[in-house]
């Protein structure tokens, strides 16, 4: 135990004995007994806990207490990695952020109209109560799938049963709606059929082996902090860096080359790299037909591949050896008949995979990528070159920037089509994706809790915009963290929909936007405030990480177990949870995977809420071995599924709204882009005062296109369209693209003159993504706006 | 003899500020404050860019006290408070500041910062290292190397060092030649800011 005995107990006892009246807004200093009367109870302690999943940052950290107040936070030290020892600004920032003004101070209720912001402070028990009381209400009335239960927001670790015992619709934002657009096109061709969000195959720690890496609309420097040690460290070893971005990025300054891309155009980048590679025989032929799809055959007249029987149908893992795929062998043979393949062929009837591709990439001569980029062709052939012929390569893809575009699948299957040309996959230090997490892991299987068999989701329709535009029976929503926000574009028409529900329940532990549309609304405790020793368990870069009690609940929150044990309990559900969240951490690590052995609850604090998996020392990596997880067991790169939409190979199409030559731009000139940044995740640490010093909402425009429009520094603008408007100081930047306009994504419309941003985003749904793994993309970055002096 | 200081590596530096917030939370900073701040070069703004779009250029510089070695603000301090200390740091006495603010003027730097009302301290109590001295209304403060966490344990480092994303810092004795810190100084073409003003800063830089 770290602990010190000196008498902290009695000091971290102020918090929860002292109750407000209603709708009183007690502030910290009034809330929290005074430090100087705790002088008998006075001492520090140490403690241990984790940070932000939702960063990917997964940073554990060690955690001061004097007084009962946590004083400071710092990186925990991590047995056998050091460069694990992190922590960014945005956890240094919850010494003030958790004590701040805009905490849920206790269950309210609401007294105004909706998104009045009018409401009352209730008891837990009023409040649970009156949530179960709403439930039950809406689905009597409507059926079970009549509650959507949808979540964006840091709590979601310690809510463990909610999904399931209000047996509603889910709307994950892992399987729906965001950070969903490149992985649609890239993951099938992986066999990764359950959606992993383009999830890079390898670790950023891999790129110490890497000779070429290509960032594509990924601001890895600033949006995955953490990982920097890494991405120096490769940099520093010799890997030639290239940025794409319309913006001069951290990412871009730190590279040995940018490539100020037009926005919206990543695809016809990537098609016109594939035309170069097959022009110029960059390819890898002995990758390209032992391990991908390219030498299967098309049958010319129904555009699908040739198999027993053909299909359009979603593909299972290892269809392939019950309806073989064929191939061009002195005739026509089942793929895993034929010695020698052809990689080319063409007749009458067939067509293999390659040749066809290289009719297509006809299409995407060099001088047709310059133009629709407006990059300069020789540097596109010298990056291409230097990617497809100094490996190894990666494609690292952010989901900030090109994911957030109406057709971004494309995107992903052209990266892909070019990782399976180039051979990247299966070299150390060579890999595609989304790399602001630890991505790849031996990972282990926890316990589980044996539920009811009546528990579980209920199906529904897919995808936000669906569920919100189309009658898809949803009559009641609860919301862990701020959903309404994060996950739907056009805020006009969100309000329209919310203003409709039966009943809203909000869960959070700051009031943001989604709270102000709440009936109820129930405040979570921050990660580091807990009733029981101990809180949720997860695994992170192959470790297991414990939250620990740092401090007691503040206010009147709840940790995010007790919420939903109060809420299981109030609608008579609570005999089948486990009582406490040791219990269910318990069971979970009582695991038969040999990974999880010898850890336990105890072991975890003896040894701060920390230890390795028992799983090898080296890093996991991904499809090195090429065990792609897809019906012939190779990359596949042609998608049947899309047979009716032309794209079975990638082929370019404009974006939906920001695009040139569309005719709104004379109205609407200016391209939005919501970025991520080093400040926030998505909408959370907008309120923090530490991060505040350095950021408040402020729309960046390049100086030009201020000066056209007479503006300077901290004016107040309003940026506009047909769909809505927001107002907020403008920034002049020449980091900004002539034609673009940027602001961080997720700003508070109480930090704005008038807000929020996604009152004007674009929320047209792409109907062919509806085929691919998740619902369609929102196209938030897909918008035009016009900007003038408020 | 020890000489403290740090050599920073602007090479890894992104500009996030997290040594600026980890430094803030270790010495109690108050609000409108900071010790230890970040500037992109060139710019009055942060996160800003030189040059005309596309040909652009952008270097962060995170900025503190230099510890110099020749401290123009010692010099000009009437009443002994700012000093140089036996580590080779220079710190200040808050009992014996006077608020003249002689020290501020002459940091060629623009390192120190002054308590010119009541400090705002959000959150309201005090954060950080339990024996950083408090700093009243009418003091004077800058980055001390974090002398008090340093000089408790001598495993300790700065808490920008400890928190820096990018390990973009190194703190040591830049008279062991044997340290780090000697070293890197060495053999990356160190350099210090402003040298023609001949306060010799103990905080290096690279790129």
């Amino acid at each position: 135990m770290s602990l010190t005995r000196r008498g902290f107990l009695k000091a971290a006892g102020a918090a929860a004995a002292v109750t407000t009246a209603a709708g009183g807004a007690a502030s910290y200093g009034t809330w929290l007994k005074p430090s100087k009367a705790l002088a008998q109870g006075t001492g520090e302690k140490t403690a241990y806990t984790f940070h932000q999943w939702h960063c990917g940052g997964n940073c554990s950290l060690k955690c001061t207490v004097r007084d009962g107040r946590m004083v400071q936070v710092e990186p925990n030290n991590w047995p056998g990695e050091k460069k694990f020892n992190t922590i960014c600004l945005k956890g240094i920032s919850e010494v003030q952020h958790i004590y701040g003004d805009t905490r849920i101070q206790t269950p309210l209720k609401r007294v105004g109209e909706r998104g009045s912001g009018q409401f009352v402070s209730i008891s837990w028990d009023e409040a649970f109560d009156e949530c179960a009381k709403q439930i039950k209400a809406v689905q009597d009335k409507y059926g079970e799938q009549a509650i959507l239960f949808d979540t964006c927001l840091e709590p979601r670790t310690g809510f463990a049963f909610i999904a399931d015992f209000l047996k509603g619709q889910i709307q994950d934002e892992d399987i729906e709606g965001v950070d969903v657009g490149i992985g649609n096109g890239m993951d099938p061709a992986l066999g990764r059929y359950d959606n992993q969000e383009m999830l890079a195959t390898c670790s950023v720690a891999d790129w110490v082996h890497s000779n070429t890496i290509l960032m594509l609309g990924t601001n890895l420097p600033e949006s995955g902090l953490v990982y920097n040690r890494w991405f120096f460290d490769a940099k520093e070893a010799g890997a030639k860096m290239w940025t794409i971005d319309p913006h001069y990025t951290t990412a871009a300054c730190k590279s040995d080359e940018w490539m100020p891309i037009q926005p919206g155009t990543d695809a016809a980048l990537l098609l016109g790299m594939i035309s170069l590679v097959i022009e110029n025989k960059w390819y890898d032929e002995d990758f390209m037909l032992n391990y991908t799809s390219f030498p299967f055959l098309i049958d010319k007249a129904t555009g699908l591949l040739e198999r027993d029987t053909q299909t359009k149908d979603a593909p299972e893992e290892g269809s392939g050896a019950t309806n073989p795929f064929k191939v061009w062998d002195d005739g026509v043979k089942n793929y895993t008949d034929s010695s020698h393949p052809q990689l080319e062929f063409e007749n009458d009837k067939y067509i293999t995979v390659f040749s066809q591709l290289k009719k297509n990439a006809a299409a995407y001569t060099l001088d047709w990528t310059a133009k629709k980029t407006h990059l300069d062709p020789d540097k596109i052939t010298q990056m291409t070159d230097e990617f497809a012929n100094n490996q190894p390569s990666v494609l690292a893809m952010g989901w900030g920037g090109p994911d957030k575009w109406y057709n971004a699948d494309v995107v992903g299957h052209a990266a892909v089509t070019l990782a399976g040309l180039c051979g990247i996959t299966d070299k150390q230090g060579g890999g595609l994706g989304g790399y602001n997490q630890w991505q790849v892991t031996y990972g282990c299987e926890f316990g589980e809790w044996p539920e009811p068999d009546d528990w579980g989701t209920a199906d529904g329709t897919e995808g936000n915009f669906e569920r919100r535009d189309d009658d898809a029976g949803v009559h009641g929503y609860v919301a862990l963290g701020d959903s309404l926000l994060m996950h739907y574009a056009d805020t006009n028409k969100t309000r329209e929909w919310v203003n409709m529900l039966d009943f809203v329940l909000a869960v959070d532990i700051y009031h943001t936007f989604t709270c102000d549309w709440a009936d109820i609304v129930l405040p979570a405790s921050s990660k580091f405030e807990l009733n029981e020793d101990i809180g949720s368990v997860k695994t992170a870069r192959d470790y297991v990480e414990l939250q620990q009690k740092v401090i007691d609940p503040l206010f009147e929150s709840k940790p995010d177990y007790e919420i939903e044990y109060g809420l299981a309990k109030a609608m008579g559900c609570a005999d089948a949870l486990p009582k406490t969240r040791r219990e269910l951490d318990e069971v979970m690590l009582d695991s038969d995977d040999p990974a999880l052995a010898g850890i336990t609850v105890d072991s975890l604090i003896a040894n701060n809420g920390l230890q390795r998996l028992n799983v090898p020392e080296e890093w996991a990596t991904s499809y090195q071995d090429h065990d792609f997880t897809t019906p012939s067991g190779r990359m596949e790169l042609y998608y049947d599924w899309l047979a009716d939409d032309d794209q079975q190979l990638p082929a370019y199409e404009d974006p939906n709204e920001a695009y040139e030559g569309n005719p709104l731009m004379e109205k609407y000139p200016l391209q939005l882009t919501q970025a991520r940044s080093k400040f926030f995740i998505h909408d959370q640490f907008v309120d923090a005062k530490w991060i505040q010093q350095f950021y408040v909402a402020t729309l960046e425009l390049n100086p030009k296109d201020a000066e056209d429009r007479g503006l300077k520094n901290d004016d107040i603008v309003r940026a506009y369209n047909d769909r809505g408007e927001f107002k907020c100081k403008v920034r002049l930047n020449n980091a900004i693209r002539p034609g673009s306009s940027r602001i961080y994504e997720g700003q508070w419309a109480k930090y704005m003159e008038e807000g929020p941003v996604q009152n004007l985003t674009n929320d047209n749904r792409n109907k062919r993504s509806i085929w691919l793994n998740a619902a369609p993309v929102a196209p938030f970055n897909d918008t035009l706006v016009q900007v003038e002096k408020a | 003899m020890t000489k403290l200081g740090m050599v920073i590596d602007l090479s890894r530096c992104v500009g996030c500020h997290t040594c600026a917030n980890a430094c803030k939370m270790s010495n109690n900073v108050p609000m409108g404050m900071l010790w230890n701040r970040v500037l992109t070069d060139g710019d009055e703004v942060l996160d800003g860019a030189q040059g005309t779009y596309p040909n652009l250029t952008r270097t962060y510089v995170p900025l503190a006290c230099q510890h110099c070695e020749n401290p123009a603000c010692q010099k000009v301090c009437p009443t002994g408070a700012t000093y140089k200390d036996d580590k080779g740091r220079v710190e200040i006495d808050y009992d014996k500041c006077i608020g003249c603010r002689f020290c501020m003027a002459a940091c060629p730097y623009n390192a120190r910062v002054f308590n010119w009302s009541e400090p705002d301290h959000d959150p309201d109590f005090q954060t950080g290292f339990k024996d950083v001295p408090i700093r009243p209304r009418g003091v004077m403060e800058k980055c001390s190397l974090c002398k008090e966490r340093c000089d408790a344990d001598p495993e300790n480092e700065p808490m920008c060092v400890v928190c820096c994303p990018s390990s973009a810092r190194i703190y040591g004795d830049l008279d062991d030649p044997d340290s780090e810190i000697s070293k890197i100084v060495k053999q990356s073409n160190a350099y210090t800011l402003l040298e023609g003003k001949g306060t010799r800063p103990q905080v290096y830089y690279h790129d």
